[in-house]
This record gives structure tokens, sequence and C-alpha cells, in this order.
């Protein structure tokens, strides 16, 4: 009887190795193929560099200068295509509160709006912005730290962060 | 003249004078679950069928679990047995899993991994205690916090031991929030609870698209005893990700589900007859699924700990506990354990990956099992 039990035990013992190591070896490829293909579809924003004086630079005595003023865009991003971005988040954040303001628990506890994601709940709008008089259709979702708008095929993030 | 003869044939088909005292237990057991469902709302949507059917089936004479017409014998036979309907729940299940979380932060699998040494050391006891292998590996995988799978598998490999496992499964699993906290807080220190981890990136829709096929295929390949568990989950998946087939993913996700769930609960119910239930091996069962869900909480918290050793950005350990798969229980019971120590430490999301790799994770350690005992 302890024999019997001891023989079952120790395949028991195998079968718990061999199954660990297998459940662990195919979900640690699928982690790898996953990290893998990240690249391919979500493509970071590169951080800005900060500015960093040169030795020449940091010595040269301060005066005052008139410097004429450039207008420093988002490499890549057209006026435009800013005011576009400005104006469809502008809009998407009037047609969320509008939405909510129509449940009692949200005019009672305005609170709440702010776990609605961590609830799974994002809002996701169609929008027509009007610049210069000529409408664009525009597409914002919300994501974790902001929004992606979507405007012309073209994708773009938006952060947002509350200091 | 009124023949004698008739109320004799009257007496004997009356239920009452037929009912044993394992009968009466298991009316009684069966009422308990009832209870369980309606008043705690403990998994009712299994557990009420479960229940009242286990009522049903006690009473005597009714016929409903003989072969070949009884109707629960008909619903056992050819919905259960051939294990049509674990692998269609597992399709709605698939239909209503996102699993963005997971995708964005992939080394949530090894999470879900790591959740499943519960099963195995539930296993293991087992073995000691004097079940065969067989026995032994249906009741490890109750660790596995997932009905569908255990009740899979049991049918493969100890069809005797069904009633039991799938009560456990399903009674466990609605337990979560009262077996996880102590064994995460034992094995936590209040800063780790703490741990704030970094926003989980975005996902895109063409990576949600990806990950079922490309799952499908890895699993498929590599244990093919569990692609038809991992299939369906990923089929049902594709449904919901592709976003063409809004039709299909709403059939699976609620009208199918619903009707496999009834089908399910009764034809589980209808095995939890007192000749077979009652038994000095049921109350192991139970006594080892606990041990289980408890052991597959601490393996996924240790796991979660040994992978700060070595990362750079700490992960909150109680993550970890979210391996074992009771979606989205476990991973609610960590967001609620985290907010209790910091009220602003949203982890919710972070503890949805480990928790859908642990789906994952179960479905393959049954595959495992189907290979190595053979169905």
């Amino acid at each position: 009887m302890i024999l019997n039990i001891l023989t079952e035990a120790l395949e028991g013992l195998k079968i718990t190795i061999i199954g660990v190591t297998v459940v662990f070896a195919i979900l640690s490829i699928l982690a790898a193929i996953m990290a893998g293909f990240k690249p391919l579809f979500y493509k970071r924003t590169k951080p800005v560099k900060p500015v960093t004086k040169t030795k020449e630079e940091a010595k040269k005595p301060l005066g005052i200068k008139t410097v004429k003023e450039k207008l420093i865009l988002p490499s890549g991003l057209s006026h435009e295509e800013i005011s576009v971005i400005t104006a469809a988040v502008l809009g998407f954040l009037e047609y969320k509160k509008k939405k909510l303001e129509k449940l009692e628990v949200f005019r009672e506890l305005p609170g709440l709006e702010n776990i609605l994601y961590v609830a799974g709940i994002a809002f996701k709008a169609r929008l027509r912005v009007s610049i210069g008089g000529i409408e664009k259709p525009v597409e914002v979702e919300e994501v974790p730290g902001g929004f992606i708008v979507r405007y012309r095929g073209k994708e773009y993030r938006v952060g947002l962060k509350i200091q | 003249m009124i023949d004698v003869n008739v109320f004799t044939a009257l007496a004997q088909n009356i239920g009452i004078l037929h009912i044993t005292v394992g009968n009466i237990v298991m009316i009684l057991i069966g009422l308990g679950l009832v209870y369980l469902a309606v008043k705690k709302n403990y998994e009712p949507l299994i557990l009420l069928p479960i229940g009242i059917t286990a009522v049903l089936v006690n009473l005597p004479l009714t016929g409903l679990t003989q072969p070949p017409t009884g109707f629960l014998y008909l619903v056992k036979h050819y919905l259960i047995d051939t294990e049509v309907v674990p692998l269609l729940i597992f399709l709605g299940l698939g239909a209503m899993i996102d699993f963005g979380p997971l995708i964005a932060n992939p080394k949530s699998l090894l999470l879900g991994a790591a959740a499943q040494i519960g099963v195995f050391v539930a296993m293991l006891l087992a073995l000691l205690l004097g079940f065969n292998v067989k026995e032994a590996a249906s009741i490890g995988i109750i660790g596995g916090a997932d009905g569908p799978t255990t009740i899979y598998l049991t049918i493969k490999l100890a069809p005797h031991l069904l009633a039991a496992t799938a009560v456990a499964a399903y009674s466990y699993m609605s337990l979560v929030p009262l077996i996880q906290p102590p064994v995460i807080k034992l094995l936590t220190t209040k800063k780790e609870r703490m741990i704030r981890m970094k926003q989980l990136r975005p996902v895109s829709k063409k990576e949600k698209i990806i990950f079922p096929i490309v799952t499908m295929i890895v699993v498929g390949l590599l244990v093919p005893s569990a692609a038809p568990l991992i299939g369906m989950i990923m089929i049902g998946n594709l449904f919901r990700e592709s976003g063409v087939v809004e039709r299909l993913r709403k059939a699976a996700s609620e009208e199918l589900m619903n009707i496999v769930t009834i089908f399910l609960g009764i034809g589980v119910g209808s095995t939890m007859q007192a000749q077979t239930f009652l038994t000095p091996k049921t109350l192991m069962v139970l006594g080892l699924g606990i041990i289980a869900f408890a052991s597959a909480t601490a393996g996924g918290v240790l796991f979660a700990k040994l992978m700060n050793l070595f990362s750079k950005e700490k992960i909150n350990p109680m993550i970890g506990a979210a391996g074992v798969s009771a979606v989205p229980m476990s991973a609610r019971v960590v967001q609620r354990l985290a907010l209790e120590e910091d009220p602003e430490n949203h982890i919710l999301m972070h503890a949805m990956g480990p928790n859908v790799a642990g789906v994952i994770g179960t479905a393959v350690v049954a595959g495992v099992f189907l290979s190595l005992l053979g169905g």
C-alpha cells in the first residue's frame, strides 16, 4: 500500500517537473513573441532631449539680446494638425462631460468620472471640428494617460499629466 | 370493490417510501448551494443550477438520470461527457476577455505560469492521500480556478470525481475574496503592497488581433492536447477583437454562453447523486481544493517577488496572486488590497494581465496532464 503510494508520488513528481517546465516554457515563448511584436505596432514618441549648454556658451556673460521669436513645433506636425488635435481633445472633453451629466450619479459625485477608466469604461467619439469654417471629421479615444486622435488616416497620441 | 393491488402499486411508486438518508443529506447539500447562490451571491450562475439539480436527482424514482431516455442522463451524456459544453464555455469566455493588459505587459504571462504551481502542490498532496495519478491531476487542476478546464479534464481522467471537483472549483472561485487576502498579506510586506506600477501602454487593435492567432498556433503546435481549450478561447477572442463579426461575438458571449451555462449547471448537478457524491473522497477533494487555491496564490506572489529581484521596474507582488484564473475576481481582490494600503494605487489593469494569463496557463497544464496521462 505505502509502496504503491510512493510509486504514484514519484510519478507525480515527474509530472510536476515536466508540467512546470512546459508551462513556463510555453508562456515564456508567448511572452517573447508578444514582446517582439511590440516595436512593430507600438512606436513610442522619442523623448525630447534637454537643451544643454556647451562650456563656451556657459562662459559667455549674460546680456540682453533681442532675439527674433521662433515658433517651435513638435517634429513633423503642421499648424493645421496641432489646431485640429487641440480642438478635437477640447471637443471630446465637452462631449464626455455632457454625456456624464445626464446621469444623476455623476452630477452628485463628479469624482466618479476619474475611476471610470479603472473600471474598464473608456469613451470614444467621432467629432467634427470646425477650423476656419471648414469642418474636419476626427475620432478621439481615451487611453491610459491621454487620448488618441485619429485624423485623415493618421493617429496622434496626446499625453495628459495632472501635476 | 377497490383492488388492493392498485394500492400496492401506488405505494411502490411513492418516492418518499424510497428515500434514503443519503438522499436527504444530498438534498440538504443542494439546498445549501442554492442558499449560497441566492443569499450570498456566490457564483449564482453556476451554483444555483447545480444546487437545485442536486435536489432534483436525489428525489427517488424520478428516472431523470436513467439511461437511455432520462433527461438529465441525455444532458450529461451528450453535452458534458462529450466535452461540448466546457469547450463552448471557453468560446464564450474568449469573446468576453480583454487580453490588452497582458499584451501591454507580456511579463504577466510568467505570473500566470507561476500560479499553476498550486495545481501541482495539490496533485502531489492528493497522491500522498492515496488518490491515483489521474484522480490527483483532476483534483490539482481545481487550483487553476478555472471551472470549465476542471470539468474538461475531470471528464477525461476521473469522471467519477466530476461532481466533487466541479463543486469545489466553483465554490472556491466564489470564495476567492476570503481565501486570497490572508495568503497575500502573509507573504508580502506593507511596503511591497504599496508599490505603484507604471501605467500600461495602449495596445493597438492589430496586436489584439494577432495575439489570439499566435497563441492558438504556438500552444497548438507545442501542446496539441491543450489545443481544444486554447483554440476555442482564442476563436472567441478573435470574434471580439476583429470587430467585424459583432453578431458572432454577441452570440458567443451572451446567448450561447447563457445556454451552455444552464446545461453545464444541470449536467454537473445531475452527477450529485448520494451514492456517488457521499464518499470520504469527496471530503478530501474539497479539502485539497482549498489547499490548491491557497498554494496557487502563494506561487504567484512569491514568483512576483522573485521577479522584483531581477527587474529594474518593480512590480507590486500582489498582482502575482491574480495568476489564479478566477477572472476577474482575483484581480478585483488584488485591487481592493492595494487600495486598502494606498487609496490612490489603482492596480486593477496590472492584475488583469496575470489573471487572463492564468486562464492560458491552466489550459496548458490541463493539456500537459492529458498528454502524460492519456484521456
